[in-house]
Order: C-alpha cells, then sequence, then structure tokens
C-alpha cells in the first residue's frame, strides 16, 4: 500500500506573489497525481456528516482550451473518528462532498480525521480494438469491452453494431471510430449502449479495427491521508 | 505599500485564489528535495525528485509515473504533471517527451505509442510491449532534441476515393513513410511510419478544388505526440463534391515535424505497480 505524502504550504507561503497569499490559507493539501483535495468545510447535523472539498489541478494546463473537468475522482473515504472509522464518499464525480452516515453516539465533535482510499485519477486513452464474426469480442481496458452485435450490409454502406460493456459506467468515458478508409468519420460518444459505425466501400474487412480514444479511470492504489485541520 | 485587496485579485476568486496560491507555494516543495540518483551516464543527474515521486522534467513542470502496469496485452505506464513554484498552470505548458523506454534488469523496451488528451492536462499513456516481471522497472523519458520542419504538397486530378501509397518524405538525414492516405467522402485515413529519427508527427489539411475538405487529428486542441507511427483519422471539415463534379483536383498539403536528434533523458521515478 502506497501512501503519497501530504505537501505543507504554510512555511513557504511568504515566497509567493502578494496577489496568490491568502491571510487564511487552507489548512490542508492532500496532493493525489496533479491534483490537490482540499477540505473547505464539515457539514451535516445528527449522524449525517459530509466534508466538502475542492479538487484543485496544478497540472500544465497552458493552450488546452477544453481543460477543466476533474480528473480525480476521489470516490471512496474513511472518516476516523474517536469510536472507529466509517467509510462514505461523494454521490458522484461532480459532487464535492463526501457523505458519512455517523453511528449512534458520535456526532461530527468526534471526528478526528479523514482518508481518500484508492481513488481515481483520470488518464488519456488511445488504444486500437479488433472485432470480427470470429473474433467477437475485444478488451478495450481492464474492466470495458466491445462486443460485436450485428453487421448490417445493404447497397453500398454497411451498418456495424457493438456494446461497449464496462464494469464500472464511469469508464465509458471515451469515443469510438473506425479505423481505416471508409467508415464514416463522426465519432460516436460512449454511452455504454449499442454503438453503431456506418462502413461505405466494397467490401468490409473481415477483422475491422476500431480506436478507442478519451478518458481511462485508472485506480491509484493507497491510503491518502486528509487532515481536517482548522475546519 | 500595501497589496492588492480580495477584490482586486486578478482571478476574482477569492477562496480559489487564495487556494491556488498555496497550492503553487505547496509544489515548489517538490522540486528541492534530494537529488535523483542515477547509474546511467545518458540520465541528466541534476533532476531533483520530491517526497511525492515527482521528478523535474523543465524548469517549471515535474513527472511522475503513477502506475504501471502490467496485463496480457502489455504494459502501460500513467504519468503526470505537475507545476513547480509560483508558476500558473494556466500559463505553463505540458512538457513533451519524445520517446519512453522502460528497462527491467537488462531488457529494455521502446515505447509503442504515446497518447496525451485536452481534458487530462499534463497526463501521458505510453505503451510498451510486455516486457519482464518481477524485476524492478527504470523509465527514461527523452526530451525532444533538434527539431526540422517540413512541408510537402501532392497534387492529384482525381475522383473519391482518392489514394497516396508509400509517400517518402525526406528531413535531411530522416525518412517518414506516409504508408497509406486514403480520401473518401467521409473524410479519409492515413498511416505513416518514421524509418530514421527520434519521432515524428504530422498533420494533414486536405482541399478539393480550393475548398477546404478534411484535416488530420481528432477535433480537439491538444497537439498530437510524438510518435514513431500513428494511423490517423481524416475529419471532414467539408462538402462532399457531388460525382457528377469528378475527378477533382485534390491537394494534400502535409506538414511534418521530425526529432531529429535525442535530447535530455530523465529517469521518472514509477509509483506503484501493478498485475501479474
Amino acid at each position: 500500500m502506497r501512501v503519497i505524502e501530504e505537501v505543507r504550504a504554510e512555511d513557504d507561503a511568504t515566497s509567493l506573489p502578494a496577489e496568490n497569499v491568502s491571510s487564511t490559507p487552507p489548512s490542508s493539501e492532500t496532493l493525489i497525481a496533479s491534483s490537490f483535495v482540499v477540505p473547505t468545510a464539515i457539514v451535516g447535523t445528527g449522524s449525517s456528516v459530509g466534508i466538502e472539498y475542492e479538487i484543485l489541478s496544478v497540472a500544465p494546463t497552458a493552450s488546452l482550451e477544453s481543460a477543466g473537468a476533474p480528473t480525480l475522482y476521489p470516490r471512496s473515504w474513511t472518516l476516523v473518528t474517536e469510536g472507529g472509522t466509517v467509510d462514505g464518499g461523494p454521490a458522484d464525480l461532480g459532487a464535492g462532498v463526501a457523505l458519512f452516515e455517523l453511528p449512534d453516539g458520535t456526532d461530527a465533535g468526534s471526528i478526528l480525521g479523514a482518508e481518500i482510499v484508492d481513488p481515481l485519477v483520470a488518464y488519456p486513452l488511445d488504444v486500437l480494438f479488433d472485432l470480427s464474426e470470429e473474433s467477437p469480442s475485444a478488451v478495450i481496458a481492464p474492466g470495458v469491452r466491445a462486443q460485436l452485435v450485428s453487421i448490417s450490409r445493404g447497397g453500398e454502406a454497411t451498418v456495424v453494431q457493438f456494446a461497449l460493456i464496462a464494469v464500472d459506467p464511469i469508464d465509458l468515458a471515451f469515443t469510438v471510430e473506425g479505423v481505416g478508409p471508409g467508415w464514416s468519420s463522426g465519432q460516436i460518444p460512449a454511452s455504454g449502449s449499442t454503438v453503431e459505425l456506418l462502413w461505405v466501400g466494397d467490401e468490409l474487412p473481415d477483422v475491422m479495427t476500431f480506436r478507442a480514444a478519451g478518458i481511462e479511470w485508472v485506480q491509484l492504489e493507497g491510503v491518502y491521508p486528509v487532515s481536517l485541520e482548522g475546519l | 505599500m500595501s497589496g492588492p485587496t480580495t477584490e482586486e485579485m486578478p482571478w476574482k476568486l477569492p477562496v480559489s485564489a487564495a487556494i491556488l496560491g498555496a497550492l503553487v507555494t505547496a509544489v515548489y516543495v517538490i522540486f528541492t528535495i534530494v537529488n535523483a540518483p542515477t547509474e546511467d551516464p545518458d540520465v541528466t543527474a541534476d533532476s531533483s525528485i520530491s517526497p511525492s515521486g515527482y521528478v523535474a522534467a523543465s524548469g517549471e513542470v515535474g513527472m511522475r509515473a503513477d502506475v504501471l502496469r502490467r496485463d496480457g496485452q502489455g504494459t502501460t505506464v500513467f504519468v503526470s504533471s505537475v507545476v513547480s513554484s509560483g508558476v500558473d498552470p494556466g500559463t505553463t505548458a505540458p512538457v513533451e517527451v519524445a520517446s519512453w523506454e522502460l528497462s527491467s534488469a537488462g531488457d529494455g523496451a521502446s515505447m509503442i505509442g504515446q497518447s496525451v488528451a485536452s481534458a487530462t492536462p499534463g497526463a501521458v499513456t505510453v505503451e510498451f510491449i510486455p516486457i519482464s516481471d518481477g524485476k524492478p522497472h527504470v523509465l527514461t523519458a527523452t526530451l525532444p532534441g533538434p527539431i526540422e520542419e517540413v512541408d510537402d504538397v501532392v497534387t492529384m486530378l482525381a475522383g473519391l476515393p482518392a489514394a497516396i501509397t508509400d509517400h517518402r518524405i525526406e528531413v535531411g538525414d530522416h525518412v517518414i513513410v506516409v504508408d497509406d492516405l486514403v480520401i473518401d467522402e467521409q473524410g479519409g485515413w492515413m498511416r505513416w511510419h518514421l524509418e530514421s529519427g527520434v519521432a515524428a508527427r504530422l498533420d494533414v489539411v486536405v482541399s478539393i478544388d480550393g475548398l477546404a475538405f478534411s484535416v488530420s487529428g481528432d477535433g480537439s486542441d491538444t497537439e498530437p505526440p510524438w510518435n514513431q507511427r500513428r494511423s490517423t483519422q481524416l475529419l471532414r471539415v467539408g462538402s462532399a463534391p457531388s460525382e457528377s463534379d469528378s475527378p477533382f483536383n485534390i491537394i494534400v498539403e502535409l506538414y511534418l515535424s521530425v526529432v531529429t536528434a535525442p535530447g535530455d533523458s530523465i529517469e521518472i521515478p514509477i509509483g506503484s505497480v501493478v498485475g501479474p
């Protein structure tokens, strides 16, 4: 199990340009890949507690107009309390709050800290895969595969249908296109349903090659402490 | 002299700006810890590595291989990048790597290919052939050395589909071969490889009868990564000419960049290894 050490900012804050310095720096940051998880508040009443957090990227993004979507998904959290640990996490990728149900007799005052467990990090995905009537299934990435459904020939056009099947729906974060001449150049968003691609040409290749391009969520195995000091 | 007030902060997001300011400082710590040990004379010795495992790939950007994954299909390395002290991520470009090498106890493997995406800034996925398991791995990134750029134009009087096959382009002592370039009503497709040289990238613009018709790439705002071979779909950007207009005057403009010599090599730390 690997733990990335937390890097504290407070000691060096005076080296920053004045306009970047806050009089109340965040109490802690947890670096996971190129993103910081910054807890900003503990909210909730009674047994339901949430830790609000921001994810801030320190990846270089110059000239990337579409940059900005989260590339870190801290999906699983463990809350450390005086009475033990409680598992929880955000409802979805964009939630920004990790939710926990505290056991009876425990309240927010007993929270000692939190940990992020095995977070998901987004990396580029660009892979080729082959499908044919003889080999109708292909692995795109771990837990993700394509399954040929049908080939419908009609006139000069042929419609190739295949399903994208993922153990975890978050992994369907890519588009698919045919590789080679004859395929419609439109990229088909992967939605988990059947994908249709149009082939225009003389003879459909026996082995059809496709490209999946987009994002692959990779689990970074480890426990990443999150300090709640000052919240 | 007083500093700017919260209202004068350029980012207009006081909380985020404050947090980001602290974060930039935090990353400053990253490049100033210890010197990375190396026994390879080709690997720069002045790289520094942080407790979080990022090594300086440039003066402003650090890189780390977060995960090395082995499976039956090959070996994949997932790399992330962070900016350094006082640097605004929004004005800092990711470090481009010309080629990657993965070695393990004497076995070495050059990359099959690397990919980047605008949605994952600074992240790189590098594919290798399967390599020996159970041994320590060393990942080396070679930055681009000298880069030569050449433009080439091919003109055809043809109908659709039209094709170019085994078209060789010389760049100094180096040769890139366009194995196939097919232009059809959907846009087209291209496959190329580098015969010699470190890495290359190739952009294509096709015009028909003077009108833009198709371009290479995936339509994103990310420059394609350096590679030694690539197949690329040509996206149609204009209307397909009608059959009655054929033959067409087809102009294929090829914009080629070749890394003609390796630059600095950097040993990139590997965080974790998963797989059998």
